[in-house]
């Protein structure tokens, strides 16, 4: 004759469960996560956010030497750098509006919804940076085509090339994280 | 700081290992054991532990993050890809091998409902208020009591056909 299900509820509750064995594992866990660096999906994505934005202000330095070295006017590095402090400031906003969110200890639905959101602002930070990265590179282009000097032109495609690629191969991988982040609380 | 964490997570862990257990063993099958679920736990813990601002009840966040984890591996265990792999090569032991003949056929019963269903009847089980269920699995009071009432029938049904 089965038990009713309050009378296994009571059970339930009255289980003593062998812990020693639980204790020990404890303490071998949280020496073996403290010598390690375990890191969730969101805080690699974060993290290569965040090396985004680094990049961003390296283009700021790069700035200088177009108008000093290579004597372009000044216009075209002060276009080159506010793009590369908008991608800085776009990315390390989103950079710590991933860390910020808490999806590990989030009830699914929000937990999904919120990953969610940071698929969206991913998407709208990378629109923003094609569509702004487009501009002065097209800008560039048309300044170096005026300037009729072929090698220029070739290095400068040669450099768009290798750029686009690295580019690329980056945002397929961030997509990819951000995707997982939602499969991890999709239905 | 790396110190600290751990003697932080030394001490939730040893609190609520019996919590953690009690829902790792209703969600562990052949193809899901219960030291596999028991690392995977202990894993967001440790992650989650830096930005647990103690917001909810520690004994809630444990539930969601316990719950979460459970639920999370079902979904992907066909190609799972566990946020970091955790070599740890500890055996951990089901804590409950040796439970009751009712023990052993509440699981039994548990094992045929979904993932969500299994969380809520784990906290149906611990007693939990209706408004504490709804707080961890983000969903409302009404629809917790509904949901529940639904569960239990069907449990009861089921212990029944037995």
């Amino acid at each position: 004759m089965p038990d009713t299900l309050d009378q296994l509820k009571k059970q339930w509750q009255e289980l003593n469960l062998r812990t020693t064995r639980l204790e020990e594992a404890n303490n071998e866990l949280s020496q073996r996560l403290a010598r390690g660096h375990v890191t969730s999906t969101q805080q690699r994505l974060a993290r290569d956010t965040r090396r985004w934005g680094i990049a961003g202000f390296l283009l700021v330095l790069l700035a200088i030497p177009l108008v000093h070295t290579f004597s372009m006017p000044w216009w075209v590095g002060v276009v080159y750098a506010a793009f590369g402090i908008l991608m800085a400031i776009l990315n390390f906003n989103l950079s710590a509006f991933i860390e910020r969110e808490r999806l590990v200890d989030l009830p699914v639905t929000q937990a999904y919804e919120r990953a969610c959101r940071i698929r969206h602002r991913q998407f709208l930070c990378r629109v923003t940076g094609i569509i702004c990265g487009s501009l002065v590179i097209a800008m560039l282009f048309y300044y170096f085509w005026l300037q009729n000097d072929i090698i220029i032109i070739y290095s400068f495609a040669g450099g768009l090339i290798i750029g686009l690629s690295l580019g690329i191969s980056k945002a397929y991988r961030q997509n990819r994280m951000s995707r997982q982040l939602i499969d991890d609380f999709k239905d | 700081m790396s110190r600290d964490k751990q003697q932080r997570f030394q001490q939730i862990a040893d609190d609520y290992k019996v919590v953690i257990a009690k829902v790792c063993s209703v969600y562990a099958s052949a193809s899901a054991p219960f030291a596999d679920l028991y690392q995977e736990v202990m894993l967001n813990l440790w992650i989650g532990l830096d930005s647990f601002r103690g917001e909810a009840k520690v004994s809630t966040w444990i539930y969601r993050l316990a719950l979460n984890t459970c639920i999370n591996w079902h979904r992907r265990n066909r190609r799972h890809q566990g946020l970091t792999s955790l070599e740890t090569g500890a055996d951990i032991p089901a804590p409950v091998d040796d439970a009751s003949e009712g023990i052993q056929e509440l699981y039994r019963l548990i094992e045929h409902l979904a993932p969500i269903e299994k969380a809520l009847i784990t906290l149906w089980l611990d007693e939990k208020p209706y408004d504490e269920i709804a707080a961890i699995l983000g969903i409302s009071k009404a629809n917790v009591a509904t949901k529940l009432h639904r569960i239990r029938t069907r449990l009861s049904q089921m212990a029944s056909n037995l």
